[in-house]
């Protein structure tokens, strides 16, 4: 009996969940910024992984490109013209992307996990244990990010592992506290006392109520720290702190830079990569705010 | 506010001060790696040499001894000797901190200037053509990493054109007084523009959102319905109350963007804290290194400070509760 | 409207006002065609239930309301079209004919300005010519009138009572010395004891200042207390209207009817909620029932009320009902 009207219940609660899914979707269609946002990535998502079919990958070692001119305008060396070495621009354009993404996911990855875990732990637990959290993260928000980034890099050694890491725990803290005070409002929320007086478990409240309800924000959340780890990686990058053996954009920004395409004025080296950071970055912001947007209502009704 | 609230937001910022210089400690040496091996990668260094080293880093002797070293040491303000020039890195930070000052001085000031106005604009003709574009112009600057903007302004107005110098501080040859002067704005046209459009954005898309806010309020209903014109309306009533938040934002950005020129003041040789940054990164200088992120930190959390004790003097409801 | 001879001409006349919002969906008509008259120095009140129109009405009257919002209609203010005047005129013929004490008093005082700053902006917006001292003379007597200290003039407005909060927006609004106050729900917000203070002191006011009051609330019982004559409205349109004392005895509309028989409980949400004791939720201004649009929750309802449109048709002496039991006397 009661195992019935359990299952039957979940089947409710999926049934809805698909649909309040489907509904967001809808909702999101709708925004204009959003759809071009979701259309750039899409774009910049089959570059990464058609990487091979578009260059190959041989064309990144100097080695290589020994027989090319260097410096060479993209009329002379299409597409994109190559570098001081000789090297195709658009080779190292093309898979120099993947990292960039790869590092801008992966980074955020371990940032929102991190960020999800302390902030759910501090808001669902609180009393002096989740006092004590925030207080750390309270202090991680004030390092400046930058300089401990290349601090952490520099100590732990260039490699694109080591920035990933880098990254991602210098940027855990603004989600940290952002999801504590979703719980927060949750934990306000009349059902869930409801369903403690009933007797719920901490786990049951947990899984039913205060993780999905959560999750559309850190899914928010996610789209918007994704092109501050990319920025950062290109920062990092160009500050000689990337993975030295392999191309990213901001790693060709750092070669572009020293290796004088300023004053050669050779655009065509460090105009393709800064764009595609441009286009990346904002186009998950766009996505992100859209997300926001679709999301922000609800939150609002829920709370009066 | 009163007293007792002032002097508790101190002791905090303090508390975090201390924390820094702990973590600061920390960073260096229980990171599983060695740093020494780490920063001298591909050196061949004789075990002697190792150890020569470790000692003038101060990663001789037991964690604690080393930490108790450090802290009087700090407390001090001796941050040790920098291993490149062999100077007290203390005096080296001083005298690079200036043009740091200067140039992120004059941006914020700069950017928190027009993306406010850029801000109140767009908010104001929400959904007119001005709003969408003046939007769409800061998210995209926004969007840009800073010091690729930067090289975009040297191509175009140093390089191409020839208006502005390519890096430096000053022109070596240009005598002093006056000249110098008119010579150092010259040199800092482009870094600033740079770091202006750069952090602009930001001011612009919070002062939006914030007005935004609080063209709902019912008090704004209230002035017009007094018979205040609509430009009163915004001015008198509108913004001051919108740039609360933004006030806050500034000042506590002025703490970040210290250590945000790293890579515009490298792209331009300007000589602060940022291109000292670079320098002790490519040295490699691990005293330099560790005293800039003290730096970094403490600018951070003093500006924090400030901006917690601006709010509580601009908002009536903190400052008479 | 009624055929009664009034004693003046009326200050405030209002006729076939109707206001549609602007909404996603197509618009939200909130006003359907309303007309009301006010003489100098008469009390009209104003009730119904939440969201049937009251503060969208009382809005129109200064033309308040939110950009692409559709007003139709006329809103004759001593005889001038408030809704043809140009914005210059508008401007100045806000706070000094009319002025409004909005609904939500809380929030209607600018927080980082003092409330005797917000008192002196209104007086030398409209009279610039007065002196520095006359100015803060006419803001402490208006502080002294509704029965606040002067010296809390330098005050912040978080720093007063709600209470203490609506009297000073009554100063506010009587900055200017108008002939017309629209007073919107001036004392939901408050706990009972403030609610009679504050309508003690409209009373008063309008007594001593000889003042129109438009004075709009969703109790019923507190109008039949102050106003001499009251409007119901229903879904956006007038549906009785007569003497206080009369309307409120013998209601001619069985709406009336179920919210004069209602006793409110203070306090309680539900009762915010439905006043009326009614069954079911006051209608959607976008999805309006046909024909008399109370139909639906009408105890009384007629086979013919889901077909026939009524209007205000005459029901005794001074009085009008929109139902079709009323039959003319
Ligand atoms: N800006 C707006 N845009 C669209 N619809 C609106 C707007 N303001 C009010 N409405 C709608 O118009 C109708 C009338 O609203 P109004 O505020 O006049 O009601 P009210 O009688 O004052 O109610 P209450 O007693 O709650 O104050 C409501 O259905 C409301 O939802
Ligand atoms: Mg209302």
């Amino acid at each position: 009996m009661r195992g019935a009207v359990a299952t039957s219940a979940t089947r409710v609660a999926w049934a809805r969940r698909r649909r309040a899914v489907a509904g967001a979707w809808g909702d999101y269609r709708r925004s204009r910024t959003g759809m071009v946002g979701l259309a750039v990535l899409v774009l910049a998502g089959l570059v990464a992984l058609g990487a091979p079919l578009l260059a190959d990958e041989a064309e990144l070692r100097a080695v290589n490109a020994i027989d090319n001119p260097s410096w060479a305008p993209p009329s002379e060396f299409p597409p994109l013209g190559t570098d001081n070495l000789g090297r195709s621009v658009w080779a190292q354009f093309v898979w120099g992307s993947r990292i960039s993404l790869l590092v801008g996911l992966a980074a955020t990855v371990i940032a929102i996990v991190i960020g999800t875990v302390v902030g759910v732990s501090a808001g669902f637990v609180g009393g002096r244990f989740g006092g004590l959290l925030m207080r750390g993260t309270e202090w991680f928000l004030v390092i400046p990010f930058l300089p401990l980034a290349i601090v952490l890099a520099a100590v732990l050694g260039p490699s694109i592992e080591n920035i990933i890491l880098v990254i991602g725990i210098t940027s855990w803290p603004g989600t940290a506290r952002l999801i504590r005070a979703q719980v927060l409002t949750l934990k306000e929320r009349l059902y869930v006392d409801r369903s403690r007086a009933f007797g719920a478990s901490n786990r049951h409240l947990m899984g039913r109520h205060i993780l999905p309800n959560v999750m559309p924000l850190v899914l928010a959340n996610t789209t918007l720290t994704v092109p501050i780890a990319i920025l950062s990686e290109t920062t990092l990058s160009f500050l000689g702190l990337g993975d030295p053996s392999r191309a990213s954009w901001g790693k060709m920004l750092e070669e572009a830079f020293h290796a004088g395409a300023i004053t050669r004025e050779a655009w065509w080296y460090f105009l393709p990569p800064g764009l595609g950071i441009m286009l990346v970055v904002l186009a998950f912001t766009l996505c992100g705010q859209a997300l926001e947007a679709i999301l922000d209502p609800r939150l609002r009704e829920r709370r009066s | 506010m009163n007293r007792r609230r002032v002097i508790g937001k101190i002791l905090a910022s303090v508390g975090t001060l201390l924390f820094v210089v702990v973590f600061n400690f920390f960073l260096f040496r229980v990171v599983e790696s060695d740093p020494v091996a780490n920063l001298y990668r591909g050196r061949n260094l004789s075990q002697e040499q190792r150890e020569e080293l470790r000692r003038e880093f101060g990663l001789d002797g037991s964690q604690a001894e080393q930490f108790a070293r450090y802290v009087v040491q700090t407390a001090q303000l001796n941050l040790g000797r920098s291993y490149v020039s062999n100077e007290p890195v203390a005096s080296e930070i001083a005298r690079r901190a200036w043009p740091t000052v200067a140039l992120v001085g004059v941006s914020a000031l700069l950017s928190a200037l027009i993306g406010i106005l850029i801000g109140i604009v767009a908010a104001w003709r929400r959904g007119s053509k001005t709003d969408y574009v003046s939007t769409g112009f800061t998210m995209t600057t926004y969007s840009m990493p800073d010091f690729w903007l930067g090289m975009l302004l040297l191509l175009v107005f140093a390089v191409g054109l020839g208006w502005f110098p390519v890096g430096g501080i000053a022109d070596p040859q240009t005598g002093g007084g006056l000249e110098r002067l008119i010579d150092q704005a010259h040199h800092i046209v482009l870094p600033a523009a740079t770091l202006t459009l750069a952090y602009l954005g930001e001011y612009a898309l919070i002062m939006r959102s914030s007005l935004l806010d609080t063209m709902r309020e019912d008090y704004l209903l209230l002035a017009r319905a007094k018979g205040l014109r609509d430009v009163a309306v915004r001015n008198r009533h509108a913004v001051p109350n919108a740039l609360l938040p933004v006030t806050t934002l500034l000042a506590i950005n002025i703490g970040f963007v210290l250590s945000g020129a790293i890579a515009v003041e490298t792209i331009f040789s300007w000589p602060g804290l940022g291109l000292a940054t670079f320098e002790a990164l490519s040295g490699p200088d691990l005293p330099m290194l560790q005293g800039l992120f003290l730096v970094f930190s403490a600018a951070v959390i003093v500006a924090n400070l400030a901006a917690d004790l601006l709010y509580s003097y601009l908002d009536p409801r903190v400052r008479t509760a | 409207m009624s055929a009664a001879p009034r004693p003046a001409a009326p200050l405030l006349a209002v006729r076939g006002l109707a206001v549609t919002y602007a909404g996603s969906g197509g618009g939200v008509p909130a006003v359907r065609g309303v007309s009301l008259d006010l003489a100098p120095g008469e009390t009209l009140g104003l009730a119904g239930e939440s969201g049937c129109g009251k503060s969208t009405l009382a809005g129109a009257i200064l033309r308040l309301l939110p950009r692409g919002t559709a007003v139709t209609g006329e809103v004759l203010l001593d005889g001038e079209d408030v809704l043809a005047m140009r914005p210059g005129r508008l401007r100045a013929v806000r706070w000094t004919e009319a002025s409004i004490v909005l609904q939500g008093a809380l929030h209607s005082l600018n927080p980082v300005q003092r409330i005797g700053a917000q008192i002196v902006e209104a007086i030398e917006l409209h009279e610039p010519r007065l002196g520095r001292g006359a100015v803060r003379a006419r803001v402490a007597e208006l502080l002294e009138l509704v029965g606040i200290p002067a010296d809390r003039a330098s005050d912040y407005p978080h720093r007063l009572s709600g209470g203490q909060r609506q009297r000073v927006l009554i100063a506010l609004a009587l900055a200017c010395r108008p002939r017309l106050l629209i007073a919107d729900e001036p004392t939901t917000a408050l706990d009972v004891m403030v609610q009679a203070q504050v309508l003690r002191l409209l009373a008063r006011l309008q007594e001593e200042l000889g003042l129109a009051v438009l004075f709009v609330t969703h109790d019923l019982s507190t109008l039949a207390a102050v106003c001499r004559r009251i409007a119901v409205m229903y879904a956006g349109r007038i549906v009785e209207e007569g003497p206080s004392d009369e309307v409120f005895r013998a209601p001619a509309h069985p709406y009336t009817r179920a919210l004069a028989a209602a006793f409110p409980v203070i306090g309680d949400p539900a009762f915010r909620r439905h006043p009326s004791g009614l069954p079911g939720d006051p209608p959607d201004p976008r999805e309006l029932p046909s024909g008399c649009p109370f139909h639906p929750r009408c105890p009384l309802a007629q086979p013919e009320c889901p077909d026939v449109d009524v209007r205000l048709r005459p029901a005794g002496a001074g009085r009008a009902a929109a139902c079709v039991l009323v039959e003319p006397a």
